[in-house]
């Protein structure tokens, strides 16, 4: 919050059309969320990734839908551990016009336990183009999950964190490529911007907390105040990483209410 | 000077309890191979229908180096709730402009993202890229059987839909036709519009299948809804930017806003 003088109007010169992942329907257009094309049988297959939690959250349900209205779904969902092995695999048929809600609970049951979340990424492969979200509840309200950001070589991302004692943020980044990959996770505090390398082994999950990862610096900036900060992502990967931000607010009650990105 | 811009929209209050939200916006000023801080400059307009009703710009932005500021600080009238404008309107739109005066600095992979912070929960999501916005295919997917999935949650959904191009002078407001199964409860106007569709969740089916192990079965059937007779109105613009908001029955407030 440190922007400084007034400035005049800005000149225009004319804004520019870019290319985004996904140009049509509910896929983020900073989500991770691509083609892939066997080259055996060139079939072409669409990918898209999530990042799903559930205990202690207590009702998590997947949504999908074809990007393209009027098509059907088939495809897999499969449900990768923190280690990148797959814990599980689902089918999906889906004809045209049916809509898919998908309870995921009992899907995550054996995936394992971190930071105290059950979670997993999910990769939902498809021969159609797809779009999709994930809603968690607690027992106060529900939040929605897009897929991963992405996040990918000169393409560095940001987002604002408060860092408060009533507050804690869980960051899940996601390799979903089957080369390792590295990535540096810079907070912006007040002056200071500590920086941390995280390395990806293939399909894995790896959860930060900034709180955590730069608890010192934060002790000296911010010992008991509430504070707005912000987190940047880099990576030198010309694959394409995912991430996902969850932030916990803890009420003097003790409950617990949960915030997104969008 | 070099400029991009991105639009979305803020919600000062909603429905009859009125809430009031502080509304941050986070700029994060980047570039393709450029990792010096060189300066950038913003300028944030805010319009309502048909009219800007406030407009700032700001330096002291950096290349790479996140930042916001609290609209509050910046436009105390829009939310006093005694002025006029903040009386009269709960949802604006706003357009965030970031420009630099260094000529090869490409800045369209910069992010906007707008916050609202309420007592219970923080909602913080993108704003658009002029340019990125995917038209009136976007519109169709929004109001397609498809899309109804992502209404029928137990949430009161809105899609709302940004014009921030001006408004041409002279021209008299007009509403824009609304397909079946949607109701609008604002009208729209052709430029710096904000504009407002319901969309009616009432003859979803009550489940939606079951999934286990062996697969997922799809149970329940979407209602054809009658398809948009007419074509994209007239007042449709390239640079409409629409979201899709759930709001919390109990609290009306937004849990959800995403950009389609």
């Amino acid at each position: 919050m440190a922007i400084g003088a007034k400035a005049d109007r800005l000149s225009e010169t004319g804004v520019e059309s870019r290319e985004f992942v996904s140009a049509t329907g509910w896929t983020s257009r900073e989500g991770l969320s691509y083609w892939s094309r066997n080259e055996n049988t060139g079939l072409k297959r669409h990918h898209l990734h999530f990042w799903a939690i559930s205990d202690p959250l207590e009702r998590v349900v997947l949504r999908i839908a074809p990007t393209h209205p009027g098509e059907g779904i088939s495809g897999v969902l499969r449900f990768f551990n923190a280690n990148g092995t797959v814990g599980s695999e689902c089918q999906l048929v889906i004809k045209a016009g049916q809509m898919a809600q998908i309870p995921l609970n009992a899907l995550l049951a054996n995936c394992a336990t971190d930071s105290g979340f059950r979670h997993s990424h999910l990769e939902l492969e498809t021969a159609e183009e797809c779009t999709g979200e994930l809603e968690f509840s607690s027992r106060t309200r529900s939040s929605f999950f897009s897929s991963l950001h992405r996040v990918v070589d000169r393409e560095p991302r940001a987002f604002p964190v408060v860092v408060s004692p009533s507050y804690r943020h869980v960051l899940a980044l996601v390799n979903p490529n089957d080369v390792q990959a590295s990535l540096k996770c810079r907070m912006y505090l007040g002056s200071r911007t500590p920086e941390e390398a995280c390395l990806l082994p293939p399909r894995s999950t790896v959860l930060l907390s900034p709180e955590v990862l730069f608890q010192r610096v934060i002790s000296e900036v911010a010992p008991e105040g509430e504070i707005q900060a912000y987190v940047r992502l880099t990576t030198r990967s010309p694959k394409p990483l995912g991430f996902q931000v969850l932030e916990e607010r803890i009420f003097e009650s003790g409950e617990r209410a949960y915030g997104v990105v969008s | 000077m070099n400029v991009w811009s991105w639009t979305s929209f803020f919600s000062r209050g909603v429905g009859a309890s009125d809430h009031g939200a502080r509304v941050f916006v986070h700029f994060f000023p980047a570039a393709n191979n450029v990792t010096a801080p060189h300066p950038v400059q913003a300028f944030i307009e805010v319009f309502a229908e048909g009219q800007v009703v406030a407009q700032q710009g700001f330096e002291g932005l950096r290349l790479n180096q996140p930042d916001g500021l609290d609209l509050s600080d910046v436009f105390p009238e829009l939310f006093d709730r005694s002025a006029a404008v903040a009386a009269s309107q709960k949802l604006f739109g706003i357009t965030v402009q970031l420009g630099t005066p260094q000529p090869r600095l490409d800045l369209s992979r910069s992010r906007v993202m707008v916050e609202l912070c309420y007592p219970s929960h923080r909602l913080r999501y993108h704003a658009v890229l002029a340019g990125q916005n995917s038209g009136t295919a976007a519109r169709e997917f929004a109001l397609s059987d498809e899309s109804a999935i992502f209404a029928y949650d137990g949430y009161e959904t809105q899609l709302v839909e940004v014009n921030p191009e001006p408004a041409n002078s002279g021209e008299a407001a007009s509403p824009v036709p609304v397909p079946s199964g949607l109701s609008p409860n604002a009208q729209s106007v052709r430029g710096h519009s904000v504009r407002v569709i319901d969309i009616d969740t009432r003859h979803s089916p009550a489940s939606a299948g079951s999934v286990g192990m062996n697969g997922f079965e799809s149970a329940g059937r979407l209602p054809r809804a009658s398809k948009e007779e007419e074509g994209p109105s007239q007042e449709e613009s390239d640079a409409t930017v629409r979201f899709l908001v759930r709001y919390e029955s109990a609290s009306v407030l937004p849990v959800s806003v995403r950009c389609l």
